[in-house]
């Protein structure tokens, strides 16, 4: 659960990010958070994953008062929530399974569990056969479904997804977005930030528009516009 | 941490230091060098020190004591020096030794000194020669020497001495500037390259920080990577030091002819400081490699 109340954030140089932001993302919504660049989504995405703090006004991620989150807790409160970038972020010195075990491994998790739990993930997101290559290997699409995969292994409440599909061709793009919709049908919240619009269109559900930095739309918008295909 | 969490950070370590190899490679080599200088400079200093040390202990002190002193006196005076900080062997000689050796002196004219043998006490006083063992209290020795009671005289050529001990202090305060200037030179250097290979792994850091690893489990691959370059470099540098070492002091004895021949026989034999200098090269190697690695990574921790 998401609850963002009167946020206000400015970097440092002074630019006002965010102006006011009032946010509530309930257990198990999917919501779009689109934007044109430059617009705040990523100042939004940075406050959820506590890699900067508010300004003012109260964030709530998980439970977690991410104002008053202590620096030794953040490693805690990150393994509550799976990441989706849009560079994939992957260690690259690391197979596809070591990149996915990595996960479990932050939580000291044990051999058997890991044992249990990466190929099940894999064979989830249609990677059994990845599992030895390096990213490297990879082409985007598949990168970006181990991303997913490592996000999903820990089975967080929460996934947010920032530009998942941005690195990605097209016809690879509505998969990303597919699989996601699977995952959130299984019960986990997901926020996905995109500025894809016609991709939003095309599936629809809850659309939270941000621009200049305050939040000038947020309803249920219904998909099924299907001209971008 | 599980054990096997633990396990798996070690491999991890050993791993990245393949994968890394490029820099593996400059890190052990800028500790390499860095360790054979300042061994290098230990070396020679310890063998100047130890040539000046021998020159100096050949010093001796002759205390005469006063003419047809008891045999208690005597005692008294040898439990003295024997309890004197900074001296080392002491010889007595008799009235009747030193009358003796007078007479085997004249040879054939020995007969002349023919039944003065009891007069010996009253024309030799008992004497007491003490090696000195730290020159560079030989003043105060000498003065201190001369307060034991039944001492008449007490000598010692303080002049070469002297010279002597200034000789070795100055080694001794070059030699230790220039050690820690190398030694200094040596950290930064191997700070940069430790903090250069880190730099290019900041990537993979702060995605491990967004998996949730906290900053102990980042650390401690980086800290054992550092270790084991540690490691290696103090072997490698041992190994080289000890051919260096022996190369150098083969090529002087060969100069048979020469007076630096003559130096080999004050030189320390590498067997002597083998497990110092391993020691050292293991320790410099091990706390460089190590706190190294955990310091460069402070600032790429904070994401």
């Amino acid at each position: 659960m998401i609850d963002l109340m009167d946020v206000c954030f400015s970097y440092e140089n002074g630019t006002e990010a965010l102006k006011d932001v009032n946010l509530r993302i309930d257990n198990g919504d999917f919501a779009f958070i689109v934007g044109s660049s430059g617009a705040g989504k990523s100042s939004i995405i940075k406050l959820l994953l506590r890699e900067t703090r508010a300004t003012s006004g109260t964030v709530i991620v998980n439970g977690y008062n991410l104002n008053r989150l202590k620096e030794r807790q953040i490693p805690k409160f990150r393994r509550s929530i799976g990441v989706v970038f849009q560079d994939f972020r992957l260690i690259p010195n690391m197979t596809v399974f070591d990149n996915v075990a990595f996960s479990l491994r932050v939580t000291d998790a044990s051999n058997k569990v890991i044992r249990q739990q990466v190929p099940y993930v894999l064979e989830l997101m249609e990677l059994q056969d990845k599992a030895r290559k390096y990213p490297y290997e990879l082409s985007g699409g598949e990168q970006q479904r181990v991303a997913l995969a490592r996000a999903l292994v820990n089975d967080p409440p929460l996934i947010i997804a920032d530009e998942p599909t941005g690195n990605i061709d097209p016809e690879f793009s509505y998969e990303i977005v597919e699989m996601l919709r699977a995952i959130n049908r299984c019960g986990t919240t997901i926020v996905m930030v995109t500025h894809e619009h016609e991709m939003v269109k095309y599936f629809g559900g809850r659309t939270i528009n941000i621009e200049d930095g305050a939040v000038v739309f947020d309803d249920y918008i219904t998909g099924g516009s299907n001209e971008s295909k | 941490m599980r054990a096997s969490s633990f396990r798996y950070l070690v491999k991890n370590g050993v791993h990245n230091l393949w994968t890394n190899r490029m820099m593996t490679i400059a890190s052990v080599g800028t500790l390499v060098a860095c360790l054979l200088i300042v061994g290098f400079a230990v070396l020679f200093s310890i063998n100047v020190d130890s040539i000046v040390e021998y020159i100096g202990q050949q010093n001796e002190v002759v205390v005469f004591l006063e003419l047809g002193a008891s045999d208690e006196a005597v005692e008294s005076v040898r439990a003295n020096l024997s309890e004197m900080e900074g001296l080392g062997d002491i010889e007595y000689e008799s009235p009747e030794q030193a009358f003796a050796d007078y007479k085997e002196k004249l040879g054939e004219d020995g007969y002349l000194l023919d039944g003065m043998e009891d007069e010996a006490a009253e024309i030799y006083p008992p004497k007491f020669t003490a090696k000195i063992t730290e020159p560079e209290r030989v003043d105060t020795l000498v003065a201190a020497v001369k307060r034991i009671e039944y001492v008449d005289k007490a000598e010692a050529p303080t002049d070469l001495t002297k010279t002597l001990v200034s000789v070795r202090t100055m080694v001794n305060t070059i030699g230790g500037a220039v050690i820690a200037a190398l030694v200094l030179v040596s950290v930064v250097v191997i700070t940069n390259t430790i903090r250069a290979s880190v730099f290019t792994r900041r990537k993979e850091i702060s995605i491990m920080k967004y998996v949730g690893a906290t900053n102990t489990f980042i650390r401690i691959p980086f800290i054992v990577e550092g270790i084991l370059l540690g490691i290696f470099a103090a072997l490698i540098a041992f190994l080289a030091i000890w051919g260096g070492y022996a190369l150098f002091i083969g090529a002087i004895t060969m100069e048979s002819s020469t007076w630096l021949a003559s130096l080999t026989q004050y030189l320390v034999p590498f067997a002597d400081v083998r497990l110092q200098i391993l020691g050292g090269f293991l320790l410099a190697g091990i706390l460089t490699g190590g706190i190294g690695s955990a310091f460069s990574m402070r600032g790429h921790l904070k994401v």
